[in-house]
């Protein structure tokens, strides 16, 4: 049993309204392209509540045999690759995918690290994309450089340079299996997920930028049995804001409009607060995602009016009052409203 | 600091139900002066002298402090009426019944002198009752109503400081800590003069709303909006399963009397506004000055304690005590031989012709030169098109470098032959490209992130200056001699406040005015 902590508050145990959101989180259904799901989540105050909702969703997750990077792993170095030696390398303008409009959100640097190893390899301009076979370069400190064409499995160690890793090095510790347990006891969380990163699952952090975002979260603390402490932002696995190897979520900053990572679709987005959700759902890359917005709703009415135009049933989405019935009672002063795509 | 949720959510769960205290107030004399200005406002409103649509506005807007605030029936009612005299009134001019109903508002008025504000006396007794109750309780107002407030407040709680216990916008709210009582004077509506967060109701931080009102000042019946609540049945309305216990009390309405039965005005309702009219976020600046701006426009801004300048949004990041910026360029002198657009127009016109007589050979002249762009062939159409104010050219100065060489080469400018007379031409050429990018910036024609990037190089360059000035002026200016081809000053000012509630049309928008010119703006 956890007791929980906000700022200096102590409760013996999670608070009803915390636990509301991470159960919405745990619960959402698997993304269904031609069912895409929005949902917009009403809270009477500011807090901390996408934070949750992505750590229930991220738990659920762990469960999921297909919730890791792995199979698409060598498609992504390749499409890297085919950025890197058809676009950014003969790009001559400091890196601007927005103003150069070039359909890329990120550069490709054409460098890729080793999980294990100092020092990077460089994509080679004799990879074959017509029979799928990346080659990089292996610098080996002399004139002479090796090109080696590695397999599927043998690419799996390495990941894109500024990108997250695909798997653990020697040194990483896995995430805690017993930790994320505690929080749904009857979740099945499968080992190798603990150790693999996952891009489907996307965090929108607030309009302020990626630090508010953490600071935020990090005032929310759960100790569990007066052992293990740790802070909601510690615990989300984004990628950078623990200690850990791999991410367990994408964190898009919607400040900045950037990824921590090269192109994801996730299936899922959550969007912390009012000007998050709008730039999401706005966004080319989260068209087919489904998107929960969590904002407090002490917003000036033209604010409020947005929101209803954007959570409002229409010729191409409607009321999607069955999953509101399956998720768990909302607590009092949370409301829930959703819609899904008609089809 | 503000409350947690935690904390917000263990509020709610103990306030059982929300309990609506509603006090509406009837005064004959008062309620004849309502109805006779309301009258001279639709009378006068589609006026076709501009007079005559001042004279609209301020019969309209002119009773609102005491539709909206504890304000004694003095010398200032009579005062009030006596400024919409000023546009001619007592002429004949506007007709007999306008004329007519104007005496009867000033009658009232007089009589009005000797009698107390039921409102008033009300209000006081209420929030003594509180205070020496020992109630945590808070008054939400507009921040202009301070003046009305705070002498009341002073006298109950003993001259003790009361700034905290009032709450002025939706911000302010958001981060109030929950109270036992909150008072209100007005009706709540969700837009406008009497503009009051949906949050009142749909996110109570309060377990007993107490409202004053003037009979005939409703509340919007959609109050307490809330996007995500599914269902808007009063039983549900307080959202999220809070129960409402509403009370009214009417003081002073006798239905005997013939007055009572007259239909009262409401000043708050939305009257027929200029067509174009959107609203508006007041900004108030020092020297009686105030800005508008759109809800959740970014406004370039600088925070001292941070240092840091950015574009912040209204209510949300920007907030009383940063500065807001505005720029104010003039023309930039080029020096050299040639005018303003010569240097533009003499490389233009030559790649124009370079390009079409050989748009293959060209195009490779400035590849091989490094001058490698994804769409270089629209890119060379787009230079050599003008625009007025903006003069379309490579976004790099090595670009223009590459570009203005490779046109020497081909015979621009053959006169000049020595290499340095030959870099001082495409020096003044791109400070001339620089100069129009500025003209444009100060015209608002340019990007976003053209002005973000020209007007922060001047600033982080003037960093140091900056802070110190802001820590001694509430408004202050920098001067600007050709600096990134900008020529003129950057003026900063201090935020006072920021408030909802105006109507405006976009040429109105962000020009620093008086405020009692942006007053005529309320909605």
């Amino acid at each position: 049993m956890f007791s929980f902590f906000e700022r200096d508050q102590g409760f013996e145990c999670i608070p009803a309204w915390a636990t509301f959101l991470m159960q919405v989180g745990y619960y959402w259904p698997k993304a269904n392209p031609g069912k895409r799901r929005i949902a917009l989540i009403s809270m009477p105050c500011d807090s901390a509540g996408a934070g949750l909702i992505a750590l229930g969703a991220m738990i659920c997750d762990l469960a999921d045999p297909q919730a890791n990077d792995v199979d698409s792993h060598y498609d992504k170095l390749l499409r890297y690759a085919f950025q890197y030696l058809k676009s950014c390398k003969q790009c001559d303008m400091a890196c601007n995918p927005i103003a150069k409009n070039c359909g890329y959100i990120k550069q490709s640097t054409g460098k890729l690290r080793s999980k294990d190893l100092r020092g990077t390899v460089e994509i080679s301009d004799q990879t074959d994309f017509t029979t799928r076979e990346i080659r990089w370069i292996v610098p080996d400190g002399r004139s002479n450089h090796c090109i080696v064409t590695p397999t599927r499995n043998y690419a799996n160690n390495y990941y894109l340079e500024n990108d997250v890793p695909l798997v653990l090095n020697k040194s990483d510790q896995e995430l805690s299996l017993n930790l994320y347990k505690s929080f749904f006891p009857g979740s099945e969380i499968l080992t190798k997920n603990l150790s693999q990163s996952f891009s489907g699952l996307c965090l929108a952090g607030r309009a302020e930028g990626a630090s508010t975002t953490r600071e935020i979260y990090s005032n929310i603390k759960f100790i569990l049995q007066k052992e293990l402490e740790v802070k909601l932002d510690q615990i989300l696995a984004v990628h950078g804001w623990s200690e850990g190897g791999v991410s367990r979520m994408a964190f898009y900053n919607p400040r900045s409009d950037s990824f921590d990572r090269h192109a994801t679709y996730p299936r899922l987005v959550v969007a912390d607060g009012y000007s998050s959700f709008l730039k999401v759902i706005h966004k080319d890359i989260f068209q087919n995602s489904d998107i929960i917005g969590v904002f407090d709703r002490c917003l000036a009415r033209e604010d409020l009016e947005v929101l209803r135009e954007l959570i409002s049933p229409n010729q191409w989405y409607e009321d999607d009052e069955e999953l509101l019935l399956n998720l768990p009672t909302n607590t009092l002063g949370i409301s829930v409203k959703i819609i899904k795509r008609r089809g | 600091m503000k409350s947690t949720a935690s904390c917000v959510f263990r509020f709610l769960e103990k306030v059982e139900s929300l309990h609506w205290e509603r006090y509406v107030f009837w005064q004959n004399d008062f309620n004849s002066i309502r109805t006779a200005l309301f009258s001279i406002a639709n009378l006068l409103h589609d006026s076709n002298e501009n007079s005559g649509e001042a004279i609209s506005k301020m019969a309209r807007i002119c009773l609102r402090p005491w539709l909206s605030g504890p304000r004694s029936f003095d010398q200032s009612l009579t005062d009030e009426l006596d400024e919409i005299d000023k546009f001619g009134i007592t002429s004949n001019r506007w007709g007999s019944d306008v004329m007519s109903l104007y005496v009867s508002a000033t009658r009232s008025a007089e009589k009005l002198k000797s009698i107390e504000n039921p409102l008033q006396k009300s209000f006081i007794e209420e929030l003594s009752r509180i205070v020496h109750s020992g109630y945590s309780f808070s008054i939400y107002c507009r921040n202009n109503q301070l003046e009305w407030f705070k002498p009341i407040m002073q006298k109950i709680t003993g001259g003790n400081a009361v700034d905290h216990m009032f709450v002025h916008t939706v911000a302010q709210y958001r981060k109030m800590e929950p109270v036992e009582f909150l008072f209100r004077v007005g009706p709540l509506k969700t837009s406008g003069y009497s503009c009051t967060p949906d949050a009142f109701i749909s996110a109570p931080r309060f377990k007993n709303l107490i409202q004053f009102v003037w009979c005939g000042c409703n509340d919007d019946s959609d109050f307490g909006f809330d996007p995500s609540s599914p269902s808007s049945s009063e039983e549900n309305a307080l959202g999220h399963r809070i129960r409402k216990n509403f009370r009214l009390h009417k003081i002073g309405k006798n239905e005997n009397e013939e007055i009572n039965r007259i239909e009262i005005p409401d000043e708050f309702q939305k009257s027929g506004v200029e067509s174009g009219a959107m609203p508006a976020w007041l900004v108030t600046l020092p020297s009686n000055q105030g800005i508008l701006y759109r809800p959740r426009q970014q406004v370039l801004s600088f925070e001292i304690n941070t240092g840091r300048f950015e574009r912040r949004t209204p209510f949300e990041t920007l907030q009383p005590g940063m500065f807001i910026i505005q720029t104010d360029f003039e023309s930039v002198d080029l020096g050299g031989s040639m005018k303003a657009g010569d240097y533009a127009r003499a490389w233009k016109e030559k790649l124009k012709h370079e390009h079409k007589i050989d748009t293959d050979g060209f195009e490779k002249k400035l590849v091989d030169k490094g001058l490698i762009l994804r769409k270089l062939p629209d890119s060379i159409k787009r230079w050599y098109s003008c625009v007025e104010s903006i003069l379309p050219a490579p976004g790099e100065m090595k670009h223009f470098d590459i570009l203005i060489n490779t046109l020497h080469e081909c015979g621009l400018n053959s006169e000049v032959t020595n290499k340095s007379l030959s870099d001082e031409w495409k020096n003044l050429a791109w400070k001339e490209i620089k100069q129009a990018r500025g003209e444009a910036i100060s015209e608002g024609f340019q990007e976003v992130e053209m002005i973000e990037e020209q007007i922060q190089i001047i600033l982080s360059q003037q960093h140091e200056k900056i802070i110190e000035d802001a820590k001694k002026e509430n408004i202050f200016r920098l001067q600007i001699s050709e600096n990134n081809g900008l020529c003129g000053e950057i003026k900063f000012y201090q935020i006072l406040s920021i408030e909802d509630g105006y109507l405006i049309p976009d040429e109105k928008l962000n020009a620093i005015q008086e405020l009692n010119t942006i007053e005529t703006w309320r909605d």
